[in-house]
């Protein structure tokens, strides 16, 4: 099984390397939000109890996610154009462990987030961004970001199965996308948050994940932060790919 | 020789609602080439889904090397190849690189990988397109490498779909040979056609399937032979008052013979006879109309083809569209000579 994934994964990066394009696709917009939101929002940290001085230290955290959520949620089109070219069955006839069609992909979404973060992390930097933890915990940054990616891919690889439609799949995306940065700490603390949208950020995976890569950035290693963060990329990866493998058997009808 | 493919009582309905394969049974001798010949829509695809571990049957048995589909999917998995009728490859990657990953997942040694890869690029005359994405080949081109993909790891089973459809008259019969070639060296072949030449020429047996049912089944001489086996026709000489009589007594003559399964008149001076063994029966039929003194115009003798088989067992033509065409092609064509 780890082999046919790792000859997939090799694949479908052969095919991201010869369109890197792809790479730039979804970063546009979270490039867009570091350059102008963090702007716009500068003096937020003049505020009392902002946790942060600056407030392009507090927000860097949140376009990563930004960037991670956005670039997850094109993992499907990859598996719709698959079942549309016909190569998808290909690899169901062959003896090839459902998983590895998928984690052959997802890991390629790993690989692609990793460089886009890497790219948001260097913009915020060259901007006067800092990492408290150094180059150890941009690291753990980039790991995070990649294992929630890949997690959140799923739930993205279970719609195009689902729906077999790359328009559907990309705007399910995007709907969801905003929705879940505003109703987290992407943007806000929860203390500045009203109550209604407090609750909602305390039940929204995307909170744990912002919350774990901003503590990497601006205070020392807060290890129950951070475990909370793998904790729920766990939970979500664990239903995510599950159900991207139930649903894959169930293309068999 | 062992069943290789058993398939026994199978249905498939589609949503609860479209029965697309309607209890059908066969079975397929190992080493053997099987038609499944039947107009679109007939349930060829869904069975050969089926046979694939593609799709769900709704009931009934179907197993590959004694193998159950639903059971244990995998093990069939690794014997087979399959293409499907629309072609099946990552036009991002090169037609080389496509042909390798298949290898890869089936399992292959490295080396044997590159040599399968190579062979099966100079067999399928890709060799010098091979560096190439596959998404620039012709259609032709892409058919090829499709069917070269499943053929890397050797599989003892072939599930071919419609694999000549869209072919060109050149790829198709260097396709067959091939065919032919790795049958020879112990391959099952399962195929699926609306062509009546091929299944004539490719298959030891051939099954007609119409309407999710199967109609027919043997072997393509066998299917022949019972229709009648020859197709002889007779011309009368004459005016066209005198010859209609004639033509009429003649067909009743002609009925009485012992090796004439059917007589049809043709136009205003010709008899159709469907016959056993064309070749005995001509003297005799000759005799007969000199007796009766009918007046014989030229006369011609031909092997029944599978086309009267499929009129025969359906009621309808198998591919009326693309016949008509033809020989309105042909007509012009002669016009032209």
């Amino acid at each position: 099984m780890i082999r046919e994934s790792y000859y997939l994964f090799g694949r479908a990066l052969k095919k991201l390397a010869r369109t890197p394009v792809m790479i730039f696709f979804s970063l546009f917009m979270p490039l867009l939000w570091i350059l102008l939101f963090s702007q716009l929002f500068r003096r937020l940290a003049d505020l009392p109890g902002f946790p942060t001085q600056s407030y392009l230290d507090y927000f860097t955290a949140g376009v990563v996610t930004m960037t991670v959520l956005t670039s997850a949620f094109q993992s499907g089109m990859a598996i719709v154009l698959d079942i549309e070219s016909g190569f998808l069955d290909k690899l169901l006839v062959a003896p090839v462990h459902r998983l590895s069609i998928l984690l052959g992909r997802l890991l390629t979404d790993g690989v692609r987030i990793i460089i886009q973060a890497s790219i948001i992390i260097g913009v915020a930097l060259l901007m006067g961004a800092h990492i408290k933890n150094g180059f150890l915990g941009y690291l753990l940054i980039l790991f995070i970001a990649a294992s929630f990616g890949i997690a959140w891919a799923g739930i993205s690889n279970i719609v195009a199965i689902a729906t077999k439609n790359s328009e559907v799949t990309m705007m399910l995306g995007m709907l969801l996308t905003f929705p879940l940065l505003f109703m987290s700490t992407a943007l806000m603390p929860l203390s500045f948050q009203p109550d209604w949208m407090e609750q909602v950020s305390k039940f929204n995976p995307a909170s744990y994940v912002v919350d774990g890569i901003r503590s990497l950035m601006i205070a020392n290693y807060d290890w129950s932060l951070i475990g909370k963060a793998f904790l729920v990329v766990g939970i979500v990866a664990f239903f995510s790919l599950s159900g991207s493998v139930v649903m894959l058997r169930h293309l068999r009808k | 020789m062992n069943n290789i493919i058993a398939v026994e009582n199978l249905t498939k309905i589609y949503n609860g609602q479209v029965k697309a394969v309607d209890n059908i049974s066969f079975s397929v001798k190992e080493g053997e080439v099987f038609g499944f010949l039947g107009p679109n829509g007939a349930g060829k695809t869904t069975t050969i889904k089926v046979l694939t571990t593609l799709l769900r049957k709704t009931s009934g048995k179907a197993f590959v090397s004694s193998h159950e589909v639903d059971h244990n999917p995998m093990a069939i998995r690794r014997i087979i190849g399959y293409t499907a009728q629309d072609i099946e490859i990552d036009g991002d990657m090169t037609g080389r690189e496509n042909l390798v990953l298949a290898g890869r997942l089936y399992r292959l040694p490295r080396k044997k990988v590159k040599a399968r890869t190579e062979e099966l690029l100079e067999v399928m005359g890709l060799t010098d397109a091979a560096g190439r994405l596959a998404g620039t080949y012709s259609g032709g081109m892409r058919k090829r490498l499709d069917l070269a993909t499943v053929l890397v790891h050797e599989p003892q089973v072939l599930f071919l779909d419609e694999p000549t459809t869209g072919l060109d008259p050149q790829s198709r019969f260097a396709l067959w040979q091939y065919l032919e070639k790795i049958n020879k060296e112990g391959a099952t072949i399962f195929l699926t056609t609306q062509y009546m030449e091929e299944a004539d020429r490719l298959c030891q047996k051939l099954a007609i399937i119409d309407l999710g049912k199967i109609v027919a089944e043997g072997e393509p001489k066998k299917l022949k032979a019972e229709i009648g086996g020859d197709t002889v026709t007779i011309e009368i000489k004459g005016e066209v008052e005198t010859a209609k009589s004639y033509q009429a007594k003649a067909r009743a003559a002609l009925e009485k013979v012992t090796d004439v399964s059917a007589v049809k008149p043709l136009d205003d001076n010709r008899v159709v006879l469907y016959v056993k063994n064309g070749g005995l029966v001509i003297p005799e039929i000759i005799s007969l109309l000199n007796n009766l003194n009918i007046p014989l115009g030229p006369l011609s003798f031909s092997e029944s083809t599978l086309d009267d088989v499929f009129l025969k067992y359906t009621g309808r033509e198998l591919r009326v569209e693309e016949e008509k065409r033809k020989s309105r092609m042909q007509k012009i064509m002669r016009g032209r000579a």
